[in-house]
């Protein structure tokens, strides 16, 4: 390559090389096992998430009311229930600030290892469907697996930079291994640093 | 400020106060995981006492309208005189029985006492509050005494 | 603070309706406290401003199980306590950054009404939209009681 090529670049230039999908295409349709919670489901773990969300639904929190109810005593908010899978403090701060995964062993986190590897390591989440099956209850353990469903073979260009979607499903069962809820969750592995500041300040 | 309404509260007592929850397992390990680091297992069964605090921080909601307990009252007259900076500058603690997994606990607050005029120190000028705090469980039994000292400024200009 | 909520009675609910919005002013502390305090979603881009901006971002954003349990409470409590979610379909499109005087406008619309397995059903349209534009659209299905 000249000099020349490197001041004067054509308008379309060649494109990038980018990820190969055959280094993903491994992990899907496969499976974590099922990962304890790192707390039991506990009143007060409720009322925090009632009091954000700005709840006043008696079934949550008012026992006296929830035991004439047909679940004989308060019950968990639905959309609750992933509070209880996701990493303790310290296993989230090893994950997303020194990059250290833990359960390096589960396909999906193998597959985002190749991503951040290939320069894809921010992440966001941007799409979640639950399907809530059974209600949670106080002193409940929640256990959740997770497979890996699909990955785009081809970069996108979002909000966020290039960047690859990844489809992921959650299962949730309960301590007597009942079904709670099943999850589709997307999440956006991208390609920092992209400045998306001038994309959100107007 | 008009320092004599304050002092009207000076020596009051609130009155019970219960805990928004029960001592619970995920109570107690966020605190051990925050302040020990992480570990295979966790003893939830006891908290660690310095936590007693958290059992009497108010809700995030529904805010609290009315300060109608002495201690809130001092401290919405100073915040009235432009003291609207709060910083906690003391806290003497004293544990007299354990706080086991489970227990509901309750607090009063008594305001010891409030600072004359305004005084320097090492975070700045303003007054100080001292609060003391009796914590009992579900028993009756009185499980802490803590003494609280809160600085209230209306600009922090700390000074080493 | 928990308090009698008035059920809305599938019987009484129609195709086409809509909910009456609702805002939630959208600050620093109700997304650290939703992520950390209410979700326990440590991660960092949720919480430490530096952090986000090293990722692009110009601030913290909300973390989707708040979003989702935002978009949650305001169908359960137009619904009332005896409603029950079964579904919530979320896709996230701009963040919820703690801009000063950022809120979320919350609305949804009754799109289905029917009977399934002896529970009786509507689906939702539902969308929280912040200063940026739209930052939630999805779908929900609620059991509602009914009057018999």
């Amino acid at each position: 390559m000249g000099k020349e090529n490197d001041r004067i670049k054509p308008f379309s230039g060649p494109p990038e090389e980018t990820l190969d999908y055959s280094k993903l295409e491994g992990f899907i349709g496969k499976s974590s096992p099922f990962h304890e919670p790192h707390d039991e489901v506990t009143r007060s773990d409720i009322r925090h998430w009632c009091e954000v969300m700005q709840d006043p639904n008696p079934m949550y929190t008012d026992e006296e009311y929830a035991k004439k109810s047909k679940y004989g005593g308060i019950i968990a908010p639905p959309a609750m229930v992933q509070t209880w899978s996701l990493d303790d403090m310290h296993d989230a701060l090893q994950r997303f600030v020194h990059g250290n995964q833990p359960f390096k062993e589960d396909p999906h986190n193998q597959l985002f290892d190749v991503l951040d590897s290939e320069g894809y390591n921010g992440v966001v989440a941007t799409a979640q469907e639950q399907t809530y099956l059974r209600p949670i209850k106080p002193g409940d353990v929640i256990r959740g697996k997770i497979t890996l469903a699909r990955v785009s073979k081809y970069d996108h260009f979002t909000r966020q930079g290039i960047g690859r979607y990844v489809d992921i499903l959650y299962t949730f069962v309960n301590q007597h291994d009942e079904e709670i809820c099943v999850e589709s969750f997307r999440v956006l592995k991208y390609k920092p640093p992209m400045d998306t500041r001038r994309l959100y300040e107007g | 400020m008009s320092l004599s309404q304050v002092e009207e509260f000076v020596g009051k007592e609130s009155s019970v106060i219960q805990a928004p929850d029960e001592v619970s397992t995920s109570d107690i390990r966020h605190w051990r995981e925050f302040m020990e680091g992480k570990k295979e297992s966790w003893n939830t069964n006891i908290a660690p006492p310095p936590m007693m605090l958290v059992w009497a921080m108010d809700p995030l909601w529904p805010k609290k309208v009315d300060a109608t307990e002495p201690h809130e009252q001092v401290l919405r007259l100073l915040d009235d005189a432009g003291y609207t900076i709060a910083v906690g500058i003391a806290l003497d603690q004293e544990y007299f029985e354990p706080v086991r997994l489970g227990d509901q606990l309750s607090y009063k607050v008594k305001v010891v006492s409030v600072s004359s005029a305004e005084e320097e120190t090492k975070m700045g000028k303003g007054y100080k509050v001292n609060l003391l705090y009796t914590f009992s469980n579900q028993k009756g039994e009185v499980v802490s005494k803590q003494s609280y000292t809160i600085l209230k400024s209306q600009m922090l200009t700390p000074v080493s | 603070m928990a308090q009698e909520v008035k059920n809305v009675y599938w019987e009484d609910v129609e195709v086409g309706q809509d909910l009456p919005e609702k805002s939630r002013a959208i600050d620093t502390t109700l997304i650290v406290s939703g992520a950390i305090w209410a979700s326990h979603d440590f991660m960092p881009v949720h919480h430490a401003r530096d952090f986000a901006q090293e990722k692009g971002a110009p601030d913290v954003f909300m973390n989707i199980l708040t979003s989702n349990g935002l978009m949650a409470a305001y169908l359960e409590q137009w619904a009332g306590s005896e409603a029950e979610l079964k579904k919530m379909n979320i896709g996230l499109q701009v963040p919820n950054f703690p801009t000063a005087g950022n809120k979320m406008a919350m609305n949804a619309r009754i799109t289905k009404k029917y009977e399934e397995s002896g529970d009786h059903l509507i689906e939702l349209d539902i969308s929280g939209d912040n200063n940026l534009g739209p930052h939630i659209v999805g779908t929900a299905v609620m059991a509602l009681p009914t009057k018999g």
